[in-house]
């Protein structure tokens, strides 16, 4: 017996001394409830009037007409199975750390390995974390609200906070070094993500901060590529030509969303 | 829905003609307007639609469509930076062959199961919305929700009993 069928019973006078009723009531707190004074809750709830007066005119022609541009290739893109959107997520995160590994930072030998692995680890499970707060499907629960902007505020501070608190040296020469180019790089390395992960979200629109995501997802994965290849880890240096990245790639981001919703 | 992930697209119209209703009224309880009731749903089943190569058969297909409703009802609510706390009917009672005591009974009844829901928790009030007013199974409102099905029997527990207390049912029935 369900639920359903409990609720005929209980609406209709059945025998609730039943042994199947019996057994359904000890199982379902709920239907226990409902049943209690004779049903006289359940009887109340089925007294009041149905809703469906309150129910809008709905026409599928309107949501044909939607579903247009459904068809094209952006549509067909976050239409794609979620394990395949991962995938593509995954195989373009590993494009900056390819490039990064191929050209390696030539102080390798000598960088505290742990700091390395934990800027790495810091930098990719953020864009990781960004990745599944945008790509999660809506017909799965979604997390509170605060876990996303709890992410959000550490991707976009962790850049900051690293460069800051960055204590090794640089092997002589300038240590502002070259910014810009390093700037221009971590964004170049950064594009191929925002738009594989930009192209495979499928939410319209969310909650404060959400659609600047795979910006931050590709910011972030541009900051490991040249963790991997720049060697100056002056705070200057990072505090000019690394941490922007996971400013300005997100703010324009955000500009083009506003823009295109415009 | 597996006929239409197969690539039947009359599927699809058959889907939004057995649960638009429904949904509409689940997103029309969440304080939705008349015109955000239609978009939420239009949009409900365009993330159906772009989510359909994840469904597997033999899935249900209920708790899916009440979870993108709820999250999107939800998203919208935080855009606008508001809180709908209007749970019930809004609408006057239907016109039918009543008499005017009847109307006013059905009107007074309403009323006070709006103010009753509203005493409850939004977690609580869903699952009543769901398991009651859609007629959703506490299994299906537990993977909608995204918690245990022992945890949904709790809140639904939870919800009724509250709601049992909150309404005075002498005399009403």
């Amino acid at each position: 017996m369900d639920c359903a069928q409990m609720r005929q019973i209980v609406l209709g006078g059945g025998d609730l001394a039943s042994p199947e009723a019996q057994r359904h009531l000890e199982e379902c707190p709920a239907c226990r409830e409902l049943a209690v004074d004779g049903g006289a809750l359940a009887r109340f709830l089925a007294a009041v009037p149905p809703s469906r007066e309150t129910v809008p005119t709905l026409s599928f022609e309107d949501l044909e007409r939607q579903m247009v541009g459904e068809s094209g290739f952006r549509g067909r893109l976050r239409s794609l199975p979620s394990t395949t959107r991962w995938a593509l997520v995954w195989a373009s995160l590993l494009v900056p750390v390819a490039i990064g590994l191929a050209k390696l930072r030539p102080d390798i030998a000598i960088y505290p390995p742990a700091r390395l692995g934990f800027e790495i680890c810091a930098f990719g499970g953020l864009a990781l974390a960004s990745c599944w707060f945008w790509l999660r499907p809506l017909y799965r629960a979604q997390p509170n609200n605060s876990v996303l902007l709890a992410v959000l505020a550490a991707g976009l501070l962790a850049p900051w906070v690293i460069a800051m608190f960055s204590s090794v040296d640089p092997e002589g020469g300038n240590a502002l070094g070259r910014p810009a180019i390093c700037f221009a790089l971590g964004s170049a390395f950064a594009l191929p993500v925002i738009a594989v992960v930009g192209g495979l979200g499928r939410r319209v629109r969310g909650v404060l901060g959400f659609a600047i995501l795979p910006a931050l997802a590709g910011a972030l994965a541009g900051l490991v590529g040249l963790e991997l290849h720049c060697p100056n880890s002056a705070p200057i240096h990072l505090l000019t030509g690394h941490a922007p990245i996971a400013l300005v790639l997100p703010l324009l981001w955000q500009l083009l969303s506003i823009r295109s919703r415009a | 829905m597996t006929a239409y992930v197969a690539g039947d697209q009359c599927a699809f119209r058959e889907l939004f003609a057995r649960y638009a209703s429904v949904l509409a009224r689940v997103v029309r309880a969440q304080g939705a307007s008349d015109e955000e009731s239609r978009d939420l749903v239009q949009q409900t089943f365009l993330q159906l639609h772009r989510a359909r190569r994840d469904y597997r058969a033999g899935e249900p297909l209920r708790p899916w469509l009440f979870t993108i409703a709820y999250n999107l009802c939800r998203d919208r609510w935080r855009v606008l930076g508001r809180r709908r706390e209007v749970p019930m009917e809004q609408a006057p009672p239907p016109i039918d062959f009543a008499t005017p005591a009847d109307h006013l009974q059905e009107r007074r009844r309403a009323e006070i199961l709006r103010a009753a829901l509203a005493t409850l928790s939004e977690d609580q009030r869903r699952v009543v919305e769901m398991h009651w007013f859609a007629g959703v199974s506490l299994p299906e409102v537990a993977t909608a929700l995204g918690i245990s099905l022992s945890a949904a029997k709790v809140r639904a527990h939870r919800a009724y009993e509250r709601l049992r207390q909150n309404l005075d049912l002498r005399g009403e029935v």
